[in-house]
């Protein structure tokens, strides 16, 4: 039913939003966010819609689109994304952490005079109360993961009571933070929507009448129709926000949401342009000025399940790795991204430049298949999702393994359910991606491809496990020289790929669009909107 | 009459609760995890451990089952596991008038479209008329409704600007007019062909013959002799339609952005939150039953040969 692919997108979208990327952009329209200032205009209502309801107010719970999007304008964290770079500035913090010698202990100050939509001032002891909430597993907050470097972080899972002992209030504005392993990427993690700051007690009742210190406060929510958030009138960084507030509209088909844009009722697509309309909008000369287009830290790729025949034949693997033309598959994608050349995107800590992967060589991976022992080919199956990209992909290289004696049957599944079966190992050839949470290759190579992660729901889909590549990650992890870091994580990247366990197959684009009267606008790699930064061109010259 | 009404409410408990039962397994059959969902794309093998042991999913099948029965007989269907603090009572009973709405629009339209048709077509048989209405209902029973909703609103909302673009607004009969009519034209042609059919047959019976013969109008003939017969599968259509439309009217309102509990459905199954599908499921079966236990009491009233024993 073609109701379904529809249907489907709008979970992708979800998927898609929780977006990332790299510093690099092609702007068409977009100005410096650091000197905008000078141009921007007070006042207004900036018009948004969104498929789907915010899933929660609660920033530790929070991983849809929608959400997301609402928890930068609603709160703030200690360090936030500066304008259109995968680069952090300063939000609650005075500056940026004090980081001790051995790498394991963060001291961090709050701004003065800083306070919430309710009045009362924001403290170290909320920073805390908001850091250990997200170590209860009563939370249920999906990115739990990244916070247990922290010490005392199990024992606290244990028993919630109090703070981990990792996690300690020096004074008023004053922050202590204990890690368990040193992590440079830790940083990151303060700015991740878990790291939003809350009163001090305000769990139970977060996820329905947040209180939070960032530009907007949410005023009212009716469940399907819309959400209203209004300017935040004591916020500290004045004159942020420009613009007076915001209303999205709830429950707009994506394919609505272009046309509304077009028509002027939005200015801005919760939703990414569906792929059905991307060519349609993106060739329009009349919106050349409104579309923007920036990398995003992700890397979509296809994985082999190393525990099961014939992929765990090194050579069947490196065969694979021959089968496949980057630039013919990114044209059925409509261009969203450049071939692939490693496992870590451009824009994140690691990313080497190298090329560390193979081009389309059908005859040598028929040799290799000969000496594996397949001569005459073999056949496996492929598991995919049944959405864009995926579903444009998948025949395709299903036609490409063809070409080198691989008789594939292809599986397009649901999200959910792929991820299940193909998390649960069932899927011996797993098409896949993955955008970066945080700009580190940690996120990647970590995430995915450690051994840790070699579980079932452990998203490592080739079940990849070489603790040589982890001790290189570690390493890297306790650099503090970038340039120290990049190496480590090159070598890791290096020795993972020379044993294929996965295929590279293209780095992400994003491609966004607002209207003609968004002034400031520019797309995040990591994060969603900015919406502190952006006004309305219709706007005043100061503030009535 | 009162032995009759006991039986049948005896009967649509029994069919909801196997309804009920019925959407819960096989939500559970799923190869699918709700927790993934919910945990969000880039969660942790360990995270989706622990929300499976606050959501209760770690138990087994009937354990899951037993404790979800017994908060539904105290009325309770839960949280959504999606839309967080959401009851999933309160958020259907939210969506309900927008659905009322949309489904009586629909209605209204069917009838509108199809009735008028069905017997000008079945009165003027064989004539071009006749076969024009055949064709066109043929083009409206085809036309799969999201693409006439998406061709509704490029043209009659974007292009030309007569109506407006999605949702809901002041007044809301100009918000209805695309949802209600997508929605009915499909019914419409459906109504057209029933009507034609019944009709046809009935001014073939010999009570018209003699009508005829004694020289009546037409039209009396028609609207007051003839149609009374069409009557009865007429409502029993409208009945079925009606409480189908209720149970949310997944298409049309996701297409149109209207906050129904057809979208909540789709919604609900697209990220497979259980309470959610549930309490959907069991909205729509209990329109569908109470509709046609109202159905069943209006033959009554309109033919006086059924008569409701026990």
């Amino acid at each position: 039913m073609k109701r379904n692919v529809r249907v489907t997108l709008l979970g992708a979208a979800l998927a898609i939003a929780l977006t990332a990327c790299a510093p690099t952009t092609s702007n068409t329209g977009g100005d410096d966010s650091g000197t905008s200032a000078d141009a921007a205009l007070y006042g207004g209502t900036i018009e948004t819609a969104a498929a789907s309801d915010p899933e929660t107010f609660d920033p530790a719970v929070c991983t849809g689109a929608t959400c997301w999007n609402i928890m930068r304008m609603v709160f703030d964290r200690m360090y936030d994304y500066k304008g259109e770079t995968s680069e952090l500035k300063l939000q609650a913090a005075e500056d940026f952490p004090e980081v001790s010698d051995d790498g394991l202990t963060y001291t961090m100050k709050l701004k003065e005079g800083l306070t919430f939509s309710n009045g009362d001032p924001v403290t170290a002891k909320d920073v805390a109360y908001s850091y250990a909430r997200v170590l209860d597993p009563a939370t249920q907050a999906g990115l739990a993961e990244f916070w247990k470097g922290i010490a005392g972080a199990e024992e606290y899972a244990a028993n919630p009571t109090g703070l981990p002992s990792g996690i300690e209030v020096v004074d008023d504005l004053t922050l202590k933070i204990t890690l368990t392993s040193p992590n440079s990427s830790f940083k990151y993690v303060l700015a991740m929507p878990a790291g939003s700051i809350i009163p001090e007690g305000s769990g139970d009742t977060i996820g329905t009448e947040p209180v939070g210190s960032g530009p907007f406060t949410l005023t009212d929510f009716t469940p399907g129709v819309e959400v209203n958030l209004d300017r935040n009138a004591d916020y500290w960084d004045s004159p942020r926000p420009y613009v007076d507030g915001v209303h999205m509209t709830l429950g707009v088909d994506p394919d609505n949401q272009v046309l509304m844009l077009q028509k002027g009722d939005i200015d801005l697509m919760g939703s990414p342009i569906p792929p059905a309309k991307f060519l349609q909008v993106t060739t329009d000369a009349k919106l050349a000025d409104q579309i923007v287009e920036i990398e995003k830290p992700s890397i979509y790729y296809l994985a082999m399940n190393m525990t099961t025949a014939p992929f765990d034949n090194p050579k069947v693997r490196e065969a694979i790795s021959y089968a496949f033309d980057r630039d013919a598959l990114l044209k059925l994608v409509n261009g969203q991204g450049k071939p692939a050349t490693e496992f870590i995107p451009p824009g994140v800590l690691g990313y080497s430049g190298d090329d560390m992967t193979h081009g389309k060589d059908v005859e040598k991976a028929k040799k290799l298949l000969a000496e594996a022992g397949y001569p005459n080919g073999l056949e496996t199956q492929m598991f995919a999702w049944n959405v864009a990209p995926f579903s444009a992909l998948a025949p395709q290289m299903q036609q490409d393994l063809k070409a080198i004696g691989i008789t594939v049957d292809l599986q397009t599944l649901a999200p959910n359910t792929f991820a299940e079966l193909a998390g649960s190992g069932k899927a011996p050839l797993a098409l896949t991606f993955w955008v970066a949470d945080y700009p580190e290759g940690s996120d990647f190579l970590q995430a995915l491809m450690s051994c840790a992660t070699a579980v079932p729901q452990g998203h490592n889909y080739a079940y990849y496990c070489n603790e040589k590549m982890d001790a290189s990650v570690q390493e890297a992890l306790a650099a503090t020289d970038p340039d120290v870091a990049t190496e480590k994580y090159t070598e890791a990247s290096e020795l993972m790929l020379s044993e294929n366990p996965v295929v590279p197959l293209y780095f992400g684009t994003k491609t966004e669009i607002h209207g003609p009267t968004v002034g400031g606008y520019f797309p995040q790699p990591i994060w969603g909107w900015d919406m502190a930064e952006y006004w309305k061109t219709d706007g005043e010259k100061s503030r009535s | 009459m009162f032995w009759w009404i006991l039986r049948r409410l005896g009967q649509m408990a029994i069919v909801l609760f196997g309804v009920v039962s019925l959407a819960f397994l096989l939500v559970y059959a799923v190869p699918a995890d709700p927790a993934t969902t919910l945990a969000g794309p880039n969660a942790s093998a360990a995270t989706i451990a622990s929300i499976h042991k606050q959501l209760g999913l770690d138990e087994p099948l009937w354990q899951q089952y037993l404790g979800f029965i017994g908060r539904l007989l105290t009325g309770d269907l839960g949280t959504s596991y999606v839309l967080r603090e959401t009851p999933v009572f309160g958020r259907i009973a939210a969506a309900l008038p927008t659905t009322l709405l949309v489904a009586v629009g629909g209605i209204i339209w069917q009838i509108l479209l199809g009735v008028p048709a069905g017997i000008y077509a079945a009165y003027r048989r064989g004539s071009w008329v006749d076969r024009v209405i055949t064709f066109i209902s043929l083009i409206g029973l085809s036309a799969p409704p999201f693409w006439l909703g998406l061709l509704l609103i490029y043209y009659f909302a974007f292009t030309w600007g007569l109506f407006p673009l999605n949702g809901l607004g002041d007044p809301v009969i100009w918000f209805l007019v695309l949802p209600t009519f997508t929605l009915g034209a499909g019914g419409g042609a459906w109504y057209a062909r029933m009507t034609r059919t019944n009709m046809i047959e009935t001014l073939d019976s010999p009570f018209v013959r003699m009508a005829r013969a004694k020289g009546m109008p037409e039209h009396v003939i028609l609207w007051r002799h003839s149609f009374r017969h069409i009557a009865i599968p007429l409502i029993t259509m409208i009945g079925l339609d009606f409480g189908y439309f209720l149970g949310g009217v997944v298409i049309v309102e996701t297409v149109f952005g209207l906050n129904g509990i057809g979208r909540l459905a789709f919604d609900a199954i697209s990220n497979l939150d259980t309470p959610m599908i549930v309490g959907t499921v069991l909205f729509a079966a209990i329109f569908i039953v109470v509709v046609n236990f109202i159905v069943d009491l209006l033959y009554s009233v309109i033919d006086p040969r059924v008569r409701l024993n026990s």
